[in-house]
C-alpha cells in the first residue's frame, strides 16, 4: 500500500466526529475501506437527546491500538506508525483510503509530526464550539465503560461513574485536554484547509455520497444529532459543526 | 438599465447581529460575484456603537421595512409585483450596468419572502449567513442601537419612545429566533452549500487582494468577535443557494 491511501482525521471528544466518520464513508469518491468494522468495533446508545453511533477503530491511548500515539514522534518511526494504523484493518490493499481515527492527533507536535512526514495526505478535521462538545459529551459517554475507551483523558478511578454522571476531576481533565485540543486543531484549520463546510445533502452528493439505507440512516440520525430544537414543526439542523478538508479537492467533485 | 438581467439581483439574508454585513464585505471583494458597489454613500457607513476601531462595518443600503429602501419587504408579495420589486432593489444604486446587486434584507427571511423570491426568481442565487440566535443577539447589543446607528431597526421595535429598553429587546430577540428558525428550516430541503468563508474558499472566489480586499479581510479576522485569532470560531458560515457556477474548487 501506498502512504497516500491513509486519510487523517481529528476531532476532540463531543464533537460528533464519529457520525462526521459515518457520513464521509458513504461518500464514495474517497473510497473508504470499512474492513475496520467487526462485532467489536461497532456501539451505539440512545439517549432520547444524544444519538450516538460508533462505529470502526478508534486509535490512541487507552484503545489497544496506537497506545504511544500521544507522541507519535517519540514513540515511532514514519514505518512503525504507518504498520500501527493500519492494524485495525482485516483488508489491505492498494487501492482503498483508510480513515486513520485518533483524537491525539490534535497534540500540537502531532500535528507537526503528521504534518513533516505526511505532507501531501488527506486530512478531515471536526471543528466544534469546545464547550458544546464538553457538554455533549460529559452527557453522553463514560470514560471506562463504553466503546471506545477515554481512559487516557482520567486522572482518577471511577467505578460508579455513569454517562451524565462523572467525577468532578476526571470532568476538569477531559474540559483541560478539550480546550487544548480544540485550540490545536482550529490553528491547523486556519493555515491549511481547503474548504470548510457543514454536511448538506448537496454537499455530501458532490463526494459521491451513496444513499442507500445506511446512508439515508446516517443522514436522518446526523440531522436529528443536530437539531435546534425538538418541536416538530419549528425543528431545523443547527449547523454548528463544521467539517474541514485538507488536500481532499478530488473527492469533492467540483 | 435596458440592459439588466434578473439574474443581476443577489439576494442577502441572515438575522440582525449574524456578522452579515461584515460577512458582506468580503463577498464584494470576490470577482466571481462581481459586485455593484454604487449604493455606498458616506452618510451610509457605520462604526458601531462602540466605536473604538476606525473599520468601517456597514456600507451601503440595507432594505428592510421602516427604513427608506425596502419599506414593503415584511410580505413582498402583498406590497409590490414583481416590477416594482426590482425598481426598489436597484433604487439606491447610482450606476447600472452589467454588474450584479447583493440586496440585503434581514425579512427576506420569512418563510413567504423566501418561497415568494424563487418563484419569480428561479435562477437567482441567495446568500445567507447563518449563526445561532443567542451570540446574534449578544453581537448586535453590544455594537448596534435601534434608531442611533446605521441601518435602523426601527421595525424590530416594540416601542418608539424609548431605543434600548427591555420591550425592544425581548422584540428583537423574538424576531432573531423567528426569522433564524425559519431560514434554517427554509434551507434544509434546498440544494444549498454551507461553507466557512476562510483564505482558500475566498480565493476560490477570485477575491481580489487590493488595499480594499486586505483592510476588509484584516477587519474580519482581527477585529470580528467570532474570529478571535489565532484560532477562528467558524461560527457563521455562508449558505450558499442556486450559486454552483461561482464554485469551483481547485487546488
Amino acid at each position: 500500500m501506498k502512504d497516500s491511501q491513509l486519510v487523517f482525521f481529528l476531532g476532540v471528544p463531543g464533537s460528533g466526529w464519529a457520525k462526521i466518520d459515518s457520513l464521509m464513508r458513504q461518500c464514495k469518491n474517497f473510497k473508504f475501506n470499512e474492513s475496520d468494522y467487526n462485532e467489536n468495533t461497532v456501539w451505539s446508545r440512545d439517549t432520547n437527546k444524544y444519538y450516538l453511533n460508533h462505529k470502526g477503530h478508534f486509535l490512541g491511548p487507552g484503545s489497544g491500538v496506537g497506545e504511544g500515539f500521544y507522541d507519535i514522534g517519540k514513540n515511532y518511526t514514519k514505518e512503525s506508525f504507518i504498520e500501527e494504523c493500519m492494524k485495525v484493518y482485516e483488508d489491505v490493499n492498494d487501492e482503498d483510503s483508510y480513515m486513520i481515527k485518533c483524537h491525539w492527533f490534535c497534540e500540537m507536535h502531532n500535528i507537526k509530526w503528521l504534518e513533516k512526514h505526511f505532507p501531501t495526505n488527506r486530512y478531515i478535521c471536526v471543528v466544534r464550539d469546545c464547550e458544546l462538545c464538553n457538554v455533549r459529551w460529559l452527557r453522553s459517554m463514560t470514560f471506562a465503560k463504553d466503546y471506545p475507551k477515554y481512559t487516557a483523558w482520567m486522572v482518577k478511578e471511577d467505578p460508579d461513574e455513569e454517562f451524565g454522571s462523572h467525577c468532578i476531576e476526571n470532568e476538569n481533565n477531559l474540559r483541560r485536554l478539550n480546550k487544548i485540543h480544540d485550540t490545536n486543531l482550529r490553528s491547523f484549520v486556519r493555515r491549511k484547509a481547503d474548504l470548510i463546510f457543514c454536511p448538506t445533502r448537496y454537499m455530501l452528493d458532490r463526494m459521491g455520497y451513496l444513499w442507500d439505507s445506511t446512508g439515508e440512516h446516517e443522514f436522518t440520525w446526523y440531522k436529528k444529532s443536530y437539531m435546534s430544537d425538538k418541536n416538530i414543526r419549528t425543528r431545523a439542523p443547527q449547523y454548528d459543526t463544521s467539517v474541514a478538508l485538507i488536500n481532499c479537492n478530488k473527492e469533492l467533485g467540483f | 438599465m435596458e440592459s439588466f438581467r434578473e439574474e443581476q439581483l443577489i439576494f442577502y439574508c441572515a438575522v440582525p447581529g449574524s456578522g452579515w454585513a461584515k460577512l458582506s464585505l468580503l463577498l464584494s471583494c470576490c470577482a466571481k460575484l462581481n459586485i455593484n458597489k454604487t449604493d455606498r454613500r458616506p452618510e451610509w457607513e457605520e462604526r458601531g456603537r462602540l466605536g473604538d476601531t476606525n473599520h468601517v462595518f456597514h456600507k451601503g443600503c440595507y432594505w428592510d421595512p421602516q427604513r427608506e429602501y425596502g419599506g414593503g419587504f415584511d410580505d413582498i408579495g402583498k406590497n409590490y409585483s414583481k416590477e416594482s420589486f426590482i425598481k426598489e432593489c436597484l433604487r439606491p444604486y447610482l450606476e447600472h450596468d452589467d454588474r450584479n446587486y447583493l440586496i440585503k434584507s434581514h425579512f427576506f427571511a420569512e418563510t413567504k419572502n423566501l418561497n415568494w423570491l424563487i418563484e419569480n426568481f428561479p435562477n437567482n442565487k441567495i446568500i445567507f449567513v447563518l449563526r445561532e440566535a443567542k451570540p446574534c443577539f449578544e453581537g448586535w447589543h453590544t455594537g448596534m442601537s435601534f434608531t442611533g446607528h446605521y441601518p435602523n431597526y426601527k421595525a424590530w421595535m416594540a416601542r418608539t419612545d424609548k431605543d434600548m429598553c427591555k420591550e425592544n429587546y425581548d422584540k428583537l430577540w423574538k424576531l432573531i429566533k423567528k426569522h433564524d428558525g425559519m431560514i434554517r428550516r427554509w434551507i434544509s430541503d434546498k440544494n444549498c452549500y454551507i461553507i466557512q468563508p476562510n483564505k482558500h474558499f475566498l480565493n476560490q472566489l477570485g477575491y481580489v487582494w487590493d488595499n480594499e480586499g486586505k483592510e476588509e479581510y484584516m477587519k474580519m479576522m482581527h477585529t470580528h468577535q467570532f474570529y478571535s485569532t489565532p484560532i477562528p470560531m467558524y461560527d457563521a458560515p455562508f449558505c450558499f443557494y442556486n450559486c454552483d457556477d461561482i464554485f469551483s474548487i481547485k487546488s
